[in-house]
């Protein structure tokens, strides 16, 4: 894996302008990977198994090679949809890292008991945003290993 | 339940004792009452022996065959003389004698008798009847006034069986003469010291006496014994005095015997009647006193157990407002929490998109328009800093952690070296003297001494090093902490004010801050139960002392079995 493959990031938060923000650190970081968004834990949910809007022949939904999760959002929060990502035996194997504005200590060790993998505090400023993102884009595609994509659902759409 | 029951038992007690000393009373009064009616029995055997002794006396005299005949000899022929008569009377110092046919006519009389004597004896007078039918066998009759301005007399008539039926011989006699004869046989029945026998006639008149005092043919003089006797045959009268009456057989006569009562009833009056009834009094008094001490020793435990009810009653309505706070305790942290999360988000994008706008417009902004952006940037951090310091400030309360035993110095040292950076970057200087122990929520004290510290370095003099002084104390139950400076200090009146949360003597311009860091020192200090105060010399510096309770006399928040979880969340170390 390097970071010419097309690997997908999927961002799940509720809020447009995070969602704007952390779209553009990552530009700011020269990352050029295939950003998805989903904007609460349901979306994430029916994205990741193709259900709802993602179901065949509804919006494409290449499966992520790791997930950006905020932790408060509607309808399903992402505590739950971190619980459920890593009970579900075709989904546990990708990486989620929760970004959140939360420095709650129980926030953090309950993501790490539901299975997350980095556990990631927003910063304030947008300078401290890039340099974040930029830090993640080094670890998570030049340093570490990740699985390869599970073929199957993810390539039916492409 | 208990107390119903200890209640009931004492009841029951109290009614069987008084049911036995009622039961004691009565068996007491009955013995002595017995014991009074022998006496009384035994005193009344005198009159009636002597009674019966008179008038077999008197019914001796005509009754029998030896005497029948002397009197038939006498008295029983065809005609009978007045001489006879006459000797007869004066023979037996009788006042008169006269002699009654069968039909109750008078045959003779003996001479010298008094005037009133015939015509008594010719209106047939109920004596004679009632010896004449044979309804007595004898008659004496009370004194008759035969004779007026003389002495009275009594009649006695007895039967005389002749050949010409049955005629009655009637005998007057003076008051002396039975007095005398009669008043030996009255002074040996009364043996008691005080006692007196009388033979007293149907009206009250002595007919006979042991009394000296009293006078035969005069109406009776002890005080009270003519009313008693008239109505009863035995009884108190006078003073002390007891009577007992007896009628004597064929006469309108009775023997009445008397004598001081307390003489009578030795054995029950006096001592040796009211000493078991004192013995009686004194077991009564003595139940009295055991009962009165057995109702105070339940009534206290009736206090003592209404107290604890109340106790219970008071901890149960504690602990349900315990709860209650607990509760409300947690909501509020809640939506402290929450608050602090949604409202700091929009700020955070205030900043973040001002930013953005420097960093990619900076060359088309005009310099107003860059110095608007940076103070509405400037707001919003300082919005984002108050509402961080308020979150903290309602932690202090719902977040506390359990209070353990600490060395202050120690912490202040930590303090210190954490805000090394701050105190070099003032050239200020931070003297920790020796402190003592305490037991106290140890992150929350050293954020006071964070505050307090941070305090005297931001409001130092302008020119001169901060020089901050920590020092204290053992003041009996406390720890007297002392954080002095050499800074601007304020005035006097302010002392109080400076605690107030958002209270600021100083514009933001020269000072930066909320407002809430005293407030929180104060708030931190209350919950530990204990006093925070400051004294300053304006332009000199300031001291401010903090008063901590060195034990936990009690746990200061509500602590509840099963209590909110979120007292366990902790806050991170250092906040």
């Amino acid at each position: 894996v390097s970071k010419g493959d097309p690997i997908t990031i999927l961002i799940a938060d509720d809020d447009e302008e995070d969602r704007l923000l952390t779209e553009e650190a990552l530009a700011g970081a020269r990352l050029a990977n295939d950003l998805r968004f989903v904007v609460d834990g349901q979306d994430l949910i029916d994205y990741l198994r193709h259900e709802g809007k993602y179901a065949a022949g509804g919006e494409a939904a290449p499966r992520p090679g790791i997930i950006l999760l905020d932790l408060n959002m509607p309808k399903l929060d992402g505590r739950e949809a971190l619980g459920m990502i890593k009970t579900d035996p075709s989904l546990k194997q990708i990486p989620v890292v929760v970004l959140t504005t939360s420095k709650a200590e129980a926030d953090v060790v309950r993501s790490y008991e539901l299975g997350v993998n980095s556990f990631i505090v927003k910063p304030v400023t947008f300078a401290g945003l890039v340099e974040v993102m930029r830090g993640f884009s080094s670890y998570w595609f030049e340093i570490v290993e990740l699985p390869a994509p599970v073929r199957g659902q993810g390539d039916a759409h492409s | 339940m208990q107390r119903r029951q200890s209640k009931l038992v004492f009841g029951i007690a109290c009614t069987v004792v008084l049911a036995m000393l009622g039961g004691l009373v009565l068996v007491l009064a009955h013995s002595q009452s017995n014991d009074r009616r022998d006496l009384e029995e035994r005193f009344s055997r005198r009159p009636q022996v002597s009674a019966a002794l008179t008038s077999a006396l008197f019914s001796a005299t005509s009754t029998t065959p030896e005497q029948q005949k002397q009197l038939n000899r006498r008295y029983g022929g065809k005609t009978v003389s007045t001489d006879a008569l006459t000797q007869d009377a004066r023979q037996n110092n009788s006042v008169f004698k006269a002699l009654l046919d069968d039909q109750g006519q008078l045959i003779a009389i003996s001479a010298g008798a008094p005037p009133g004597v015939r015509e008594e004896l010719q209106s047939a007078p109920s004596y004679v009847q009632s010896v004449l039918t044979g309804q007595q066998p004898v008659a004496l009759t009370d004194f008759l006034d035969l004779d007026p301005g003389g002495a009275q007399t009594q009649a006695f008539a007895q039967p005389i069986e002749t050949d010409f039926g049955r005629r009655i011989l009637v005998t007057g006699f003076p008051p002396e003469l039975l007095a005398a004869f009669l008043g030996q046989t009255l002074s040996k029945l009364v043996e008691i010291t005080g006692g007196q026998a009388y033979i007293l006639d149907s009206a009250g008149v002595v007919v006979a006496s042991s009394n000296p005092e009293s006078v035969p043919g005069e109406p009776v003089t002890i005080p009270g014994l003519a009313q008693a006797f008239a109505s009863r045959d035995a009884g108190s009268f006078g003073s002390d005095q007891y009577f007992a009456a007896s009628a004597i057989d064929n006469s309108t006569w009775r023997v009445v015997a008397t004598a001081p009562e307390s003489d009578v009833f030795a054995s029950v009056r006096g001592w040796d009647e009211w000493t078991p009834w004192l013995i009686l009094a004194a077991f009564a008094l003595a139940l009295a006193a055991a009962f009165a001490l057995l109702w105070r020793v339940l009534r206290n435990a009736d206090e003592l157990s209404d107290a604890h009810e109340q106790l219970d009653a008071s901890n149960r309505a504690l602990q349900l407002r315990a709860r209650d706070l607990e509760r409300s305790n947690a909501e509020l942290d809640q939506f402290a929490s929450i608050a602090s999360h949604d409202l700091q988000e929009p700020l955070r994008k205030v900043q973040m998109f001002s930013q953005r706008v420097f960093e990619l417009e900076s060359d088309q902004l005009s310099d107003k328009a860059r110095d608007y952006l940076q103070r509405s940037t400037d707001a919003a951090g300082r919005m984002q800093l108050l509402i961080e310091d308020l979150l903290k400030f309602s932690r202090v309360a719902t977040q506390g952690r359990p209070f353990v035993s600490a060395d202050l110095e120690e912490v202040a040292r930590e303090v210190a070296s954490d805000l090394e950076g701050a105190i070099e970057a003032a050239d200020a200087t931070v003297e920790i003297g020796e402190l003592p122990r305490a037991v106290v929520d140890e992150p929350q004290i050293r954020q006071l001494f964070q505050n307090l510290i941070s305090n005297a370095i931001k409001f130092r003099r302008e020119g001169i090093p901060p020089v901050v002084r920590i020092d204290g104390e053992v003041r009996g139950r406390y720890a007297e902490i002392r954080v002095s400076d050499n800074g601007i200090g304020f005035e006097p009146r302010y002392a109080s004010r400076i605690f107030r949360v958002f209270e600021r003597l100083h514009g933001r311009g020269e000072y930066p801050g909320t407002g809430i860091g005293l407030a929180l020192c104060r708030k931190i200090v209350e919950r530990h139960g204990g006093t925070i105060s400051a004294e300053s010399t304006p332009g000199a510096g300031s001291t401010f002392t903090v008063m901590l309770p060195r034990s936990r006399v009690r746990e200061p928040q509500f602590v509840v079995p099963n209590g909110h979880p979120d007292h366990q969340k902790a806050e991170p170390a250092g906040v």
